[in-house]
C-alpha cells in the first residue's frame, strides 16, 4: 500500500465543563476517545455518526483547530501535533476545512473578495492584480460569477455561500479537504448542485477528503470509504460498499435500517429502536453500544471489544465479530 | 359523494405576505382534502409555501404581516378561514393540533412539561388541574416518555431532542384532535430518533383514526409513512396523488427532477443530477408554470397558466406536457373536479 496522506492514530480530545448551581461539579465530556484512521492520497474518507458522537471534533482536533489531548497525526509523514511556526503554517495551508452552516462561517461585514485574498496574502502566495485573478478564477471554477467578488454574504442564498466556502478552502490549494457536514443544511436540489461539485473538484484537482457527515446516503454517494462513529470511537470501517450495504456491528445495522428509503414498497422495516445515544460525559463500561443492543452479550458490559479485521476490507470492534 | 365530510378540506387557498407595500402570494391557489386516518404528505423545498400553508390552516397567519387572502378551509366541514381569534382559540389544540419542527424554541423553557400539556386539558375539556396531570402522564406513556410520572414535572431543557418532539406529540395529542398538522417534526432529529418517532406518530394515528398532514422535505421519510402526496412548487401544488403512484411513476417534471437530485443508500454508483436555476421570487412570479425556466421539457404552451389535470385514477398532475391538457380542457377538467 503506498504512504498513507493523512493518518491519524489514537485521537482523544476531553472537554472539561463546569456546571450545575448552585454548586457547580466538574465534568469531563469524553468526545473523541480513541479514533484511528488513514486517508490514501486521492481518497475520499467518509465519517458517519449521529448528533454526539464526535465527528466533528475528531474532525476539528486533527486539523488543530481545537488542541486534542493525545494521540499521533501524521500528514505525509511529517507529525502534525508537534508542528510549530512556520512548519504549521506550511501543514495548514495542505489542509483545509468546509464548514456546515454555510450562514456563520464567512464574515458578514468583509466581502467575498477579501476574504477569498486574505489567506493568499497570508501564505504569501499572490497580491494585489494577481491575487484579485485567482479569486475570480476560484468564483468561476465553483459556479459563482465573477461581480460576485465585491460583494458581502448577506446578498447570497445558502447554496452560493456554501460554495464560496468551497472556494475560500481552496485558495491555499490544498491537497485535503475537511467537510464538515457540507451540505446538510442545504435543500435537496441545491444539495446536489454542492455534492456535484465537490466530486467535480475532486476528481479536476486530485483531492483528498475528510467527509464527515450524518447521512449514509450522501457518504455512500461521494466516499470510497466510511468510519461509523459511536460514543468517540470508531466502530467499523471498511469500502462504503462493504459497510453500508453489508454492515456487521449492530450499530451501524440500526443506523442503516433507520436511513429511510424513498421506496414505499420498502415501508414497514422502521426498526423499533431502543434507547437514545448516552452522554459522552457519562458513557457506559465495556462497548459504549451494548446498553441499546439487541445481541448483547454479559461480556459486552465489562470489556471493551478488540479492533477485527473483516472479510470484504475494514474492521470492526465488536464482540460478535472478535 | 362523499358521506362524512372529509376531516380538512382546503379549497383554493391564498395566502399572501406584503412585501415593500404590496401583497404577494406566498400559496397561490392549493386544495386538497383528508380524511380520517389518512395521512398526506406535503412536499417541497424550503420557500415552496408548505409550511404557510400549515400555518394557514391553523389560522395562525394574520395581519398585518399576512393574510388569508382566499380560498375555504373546512375543518370537519365547518368554515374557519376568517374566524375571529377568540373562537379559533377553541379549536387550535382541540379539534386541530400542530407539531413544529423545532421541539428545541417550541416549549415554554420556564413551564413543567407536564403543566404544558395539561393547559390544554384544563382549556378545552374544563378539567382540574389534577385531572389534567393525570392524564398528562397517560399521554406521556402513550408517546413512550419513560419514568413518566416524575418526568411529568421536569422542565424542557432536561429533555433531548427526541424526548422534547414526543412531548410536542404529547401536547398536539392531550385533546384527540381530527387533525393533526406536522410541520417537519423529524427533520431535527437524529436518523435513529426519527425513524421512533415516525413509528410512534404511524401508531397513534391508527389508534385515534386522526388525519395527518406531514410536512417534510425528505423523499425517505415520505416514503415511510404517506398514504397520498402532494407536492409544491413555488406556492402550488404541481403533483398529487397515491404514494406508490408518485414514486413510481412521478410525472411532474419538479417530482422527477427532485428524486434524481438525492443520493440513495440502495441505489450505489447512482447518477446526481441537480436541478439548474432557483425557484422564482414571489415579486417576480410568471403567469405560467412556475418551473418552466429550470425544465428540461420545457416548450410552447408552458407560458399559459397551467392547471391540474388527471394522467391517472387520483394522480394529478400541473403540467401540459404530462397531463397532455391544453389551459382550455384543463379549465374543463377541473370544473368536473370540483363538481
Amino acid at each position: 500500500m503506498s504512504e498513507p496522506l493523512l493518518s491519524v492514530q489514537g485521537l482523544r480530545k476531553h472537554f472539561v465543563q463546569r456546571k450545575g448551581f448552585p454548586r457547580p461539579r466538574t465534568v469531563i465530556v469524553r468526545a473523541v476517545e480513541d479514533v484511528s484512521f488513514t486517508i490514501a492520497p486521492g481518497e475520499a474518507f467518509g465519517l458517519v455518526g449521529e448528533s454526539g458522537c464526535g465527528k466533528s471534533t475528531a474532525a476539528r482536533a486533527l486539523l488543530r483547530l481545537i488542541e486534542p489531548d493525545a494521540g499521533q497525526v501524521t500528514y505525509r509523514g511529517q507529525d502534525v501535533r508537534s508542528a510549530r511556526g512556520s512548519a504549521l503554517k506550511a501543514l495548514r495551508r495542505k489542509m483545509q476545512i468546509v464548514f456546515q452552516d454555510p450562514y456563520s462561517s464567512l464574515d458578514p461585514r468583509q466581502t467575498i473578495g477579501s476574504a477569498l485574498m486574505e489567506p493568499m496574502r497570508v501564505h504569501g502566495i499572490a497580491t494585489g492584480r494577481d491575487a484579485r485573478d485567482r479569486a475570480a478564477a476560484l468564483l468561476e471554477e465553483v459556479g459563482l460569477p465573477p461581480g460576485a467578488l465585491d460583494r458581502l454574504p448577506h446578498e447570497f442564498s445558502g447554496g452560493q455561500r456554501q460554495r464560496i466556502g468551497i472556494a475560500r478552502a481552496l485558495t491555499l490549494e490544498p491537497e485535503l479537504i475537511v467537510a464538515d457536514e457540507p451540505v446538510s443544511a442545504l435543500d435537496v436540489s441545491v444539495q446536489a448542485q454542492v455534492l456535484l461539485l465537490l466530486k467535480q473538484l475532486r476528481e479536476r484537482r486530485g483531492l483528498s477528503f475528510l467527509f464527515v457527515s450524518h447521512d449514509l446516503s450522501v457518504v455512500r454517494w461521494f466516499c470510497d470509504r466510511v468510519a461509523v462513529m459511536y460514543l468517540g470511537r470508531i466502530v467499523e470501517e471498511g469500502p462504503s460498499g462493504r459497510v453500508l450495504a453489508d454492515p456487521l456491528h449492530p450499530y451501524a445495522k440500526m443506523l442503516r435500517e433507520a436511513s429511510p428509503v424513498p421506496d414505499p414498497a420498502q415501508r414497514g422495516v422502521l426498526p423499533r429502536i431502543v434507547g437514545e445515544i448516552p452522554s459522552a460525559a457519562n458513557p457506559p463500561p465495556g462497548c459504549p453500544f451494548h446498553p441499546r443492543c439487541a445481541q448483547a452479550m454479559p461480556v459486552c458490559s465489562t470489556t471493551a471489544p478488540r479492533w477485527t479485521s473483516a472479510a470484504g476490507g475494514g474492521g470492526v470492534a465488536c464482540h460478535l465479530h472478535g | 359523494m362523499m358521506t362524512a365530510p372529509a376531516a380538512l378540506a382546503v379549497e383554493d387557498l391564498r395566502t399572501e405576505f406584503r412585501i415593500a407595500g404590496t401583497w404577494r402570494s406566498a400559496v397561490r391557489g392549493v386544495s386538497f382534502s383528508l380524511a380520517r386516518n389518512e395521512t398526506l404528505a406535503l412536499v417541497g423545498e424550503s420557500g415552496c409555501g408548505k409550511s404557510v400553508t400549515a400555518l394557514s390552516i391553523m389560522g395562525l397567519v394574520q395581519p398585518p404581516l399576512g393574510r388569508v387572502a382566499g380560498g375555504k378551509i373546512l375543518l370537519e366541514g365547518q368554515e374557519v378561514a376568517g374566524l375571529p381569534e377568540k373562537q379559533w382559540e377553541k379549536l387550535r389544540g382541540d379539534r386541530i393540533g400542530m407539531i413544529f419542527q423545532e421541539p428545541m424554541t417550541s416549549l415554554n423553557p420556564v413551564m413543567t412539561v407536564g403543566d404544558q400539556v395539561a393547559e390544554a386539558l384544563v382549556i378545552h375539556k374544563g378539567l382540574s388541574r389534577a385531572a389534567a396531570l393525570e392524564k398528562a402522564r397517560a399521554l406521556f406513556e402513550e408517546v413512550k416518555i419513560p419514568s413518566a410520572a416524575t418526568r411529568l414535572r421536569e422542565y424542557p431543557h432536561q429533555f433531548s431532542g427526541g424526548m422534547r418532539q414526543r412531548v410536542m406529540i404529547a401536547m398536539a395529542l392531550a385533546c384527540e384532535p381530527a387533525v393533526l398538522l406536522a410541520d417537519e417534526p423529524t427533520t431535527a432529529l437524529d436518523v435513529t430518533i426519527q425513524a421512533q418517532v415516525l413509528g410512534l406518530l404511524a401508531d397513534l394515528r391508527e389508534r385515534h383514526g386522526m388525519a395527518v398532514l406531514f410536512i417534510t422535505h425528505n423523499l425517505g421519510v415520505v416514503a415511510q409513512i404517506a398514504d397520498r402526496v402532494a407536492v409544491m412548487y413555488a406556492g402550488q401544488i404541481v403533483e398529487e396523488g397515491p404514494v406508490a403512484n408518485i414514486f413510481a411513476g412521478p410525472a411532474h417534471p419538479y417530482t422527477r427532477a427532485l428524486f434524481a437530485a438525492i443520493p440513495r443508500l440502495d441505489q450505489p454508483h447512482q447518477a446526481l443530477s441537480a436541478i439548474p436555476g432557483r425557484v422564482p421570487p414571489l415579486d417576480a412570479m410568471p403567469v405560467g408554470c412556475a418551473f418552466a425556466s429550470r425544465c428540461a421539457d420545457k416548450r410552447a404552451g408552458c407560458e399559459a397558466p397551467q392547471v391540474l389535470a388527471h394522467v391517472g385514477a387520483a394522480h394529478r398532475v400541473r403540467c401540459h406536457v404530462a397531463t397532455g391538457a391544453t389551459a382550455f380542457e384543463a379549465a374543463g377538467v377541473a370544473a368536473q373536479d370540483t363538481r
